[in-house]
């Protein structure tokens, strides 16, 4: 066997590689999956910026010649409609997805106070829709740069959601269904992907689920309640007691929709 | 500092498990021992500065590789040059290696040369290790480590050419 035939049957083995969900999971275990040192925003926020820099050169190419402006301005229309379509089904890593996420940021900052809870748990159940995409179609690498987007978003809506509490009590139940399918979705990827997503944040939104189920409890025992109500009632208490603030919820929801059925 | 070991783990994750799945030939095993690998290596990086991490991430592999196969005896790499009496069980790689694709024909081949010819052909052709970097893994002189190296080639070599000189195996 000549010495070229032998390099290339060895030059082979290069080809073996671990799967790319153990390397993902081994280093979030060994290091609370830590993001790199520019982090994901940064990086995003200077991408985008560069987008604004070419467009504002085209501008100022297109008005040096006045006959070119109404073209460009087509142009720009149209590529932008187009550009933003492409960019709602791009993930994280992608080209586009710096666009995707500076739009999604515009209603969060017009919004009133009231109504931003619901904006960012609608932001956070489409990126959970995004790790689940990753993980199902094994794009693993910007997975981290995802399960961050998602733990920003999931402290936002932790930290919304205790206001709401605090200010808008009638609101605090409609945020905490959301928050009770939000968490389901999230244990279902974690499932796909072997690997727990946002412990370090997990606790702020429980605490969150904790004070809406309590705000609930003390209102409902001012209510006089049906027998299967009250037997609905009993077994959300028996679940706080066990620290199973989301099954709770999940019952005094229940018992919620079914006085607003009866009423 | 554990930024600055997630930027040594992205370096050498692939290495280090090629490294150990070609000498354990699991996925399973070597995906158990790389994970020990890299969490003694990050506690050590936590005590003490390491100066040369690929030769420290290489040494700690080789006592984790060196320590399954004592604990685990009968699992232990089957050496060609010690399987004499073993001619059943050469075959019967032999019959796999028929039946596997040509890269699983170079992991058999390899996994049959001595542990440090297949230290030697993973660090210097797959790794890309230079001879110094080697000659230090080693502990060795740089000549020395060039003989090694040829030695191991040429055993690779006669390993991969065994199957056609190889009596046909009955269907």
């Amino acid at each position: 066997m000549e010495e070229k035939e032998l390099l290339s049957k060895i030059s082979l083995l290069k080809s073996v590689k671990p799967r790319e969900e153990w390397v993902f999971s081994t280093r979030q275990e060994l290091l609370g999956d830590r993001v790199p040192k520019k982090s994901f925003f940064n990086l995003q926020k200077e991408r985008f910026s560069g987008m604004l820099w070419h467009t504002a050169f085209l501008f100022k190419f297109a008005f040096s010649k006045p006959v070119l402006v109404v073209p460009v301005l087509v142009f720009l229309a149209v590529g932008g409609a187009l550009l933003w379509q492409v960019s709602l089904r791009s993930l994280p890593g992608d080209a586009l997805y710096s666009l995707r996420t500076t739009v999604e940021q515009v209603p969060l900052s017009f919004s009133a106070e009231e109504e931003k809870v619901f904006l960012q748990i609608e932001l956070a159940q489409k990126h959970l829709a995004d790790l689940r995409r990753m993980a199902e179609e094994n794009k693993i690498r910007n997975l981290a740069s995802a399960i961050k987007i998602y733990e920003a978003n999931a402290t936002q809506v932790s930290q919304s959601v205790t206001l709401i509490v605090e200010n808008q009590p009638d609101k605090a139940l409609q945020a905490g269904s959301q928050i009770v399918q939000l968490q389901k979705e999230k244990a279902e990827i974690e499932k796909i992907l072997g690997a727990k997503i946002g412990e370090e944040h997990a606790e702020s939104l429980e605490n969150a689920t904790k004070k809406i189920v309590e705000y609930e409890f003390a209102d409902l025992e001012t209510r006089s309640l049906t027998e299967g109500q009250l037997a609905l009632f009993e077994s959300a208490k028996a679940d706080v007691e066990q620290g199973n603030y989301e099954l709770a919820l999940e019952k005094l929801l229940l018992i919620s929709v079914d006085i607003h059925g009866e009423g | 500092m554990e930024e600055r070991f997630g930027e040594i783990y992205d370096q050498y994750i692939i290495k280090i498990y090629r490294f150990i799945v070609l000498k354990v030939d699991s996925q399973e095993v070597a995906e158990d021992l790389c994970s020990e690998v890299f969490t003694r290596v990050f506690q050590e990086f936590q005590k003490q500065e390491i100066q040369n991490m690929q030769a420290f991430l290489y040494q700690v592999a080789r006592h984790i590789i060196a320590d399954y196969y004592r604990d685990r005896a009968s699992f232990r790499i089957v050496r060609i040059e010690e399987a004499e009496g073993l001619v059943a069980r050469e075959h019967s790689l032999l019959e796999k290696a028929a039946t596997l694709s040509e890269i699983e024909e170079v992991k058999q081949a390899l996994a049959n040369l001595r542990d440090e010819y297949q230290n030697l052909i993973i660090w210097r052709y797959l790794d890309e290790l230079s001879i110094p970097e080697i000659a230090q893994l080693e502990g060795k002189s740089e000549g020395s480590v060039r003989v090694s190296l040829h030695r191991a080639m040429e055993a690779l070599r006669g390993k991969l050419e065994v199957p056609k000189d190889a009596p046909s195996v009955p269907v």
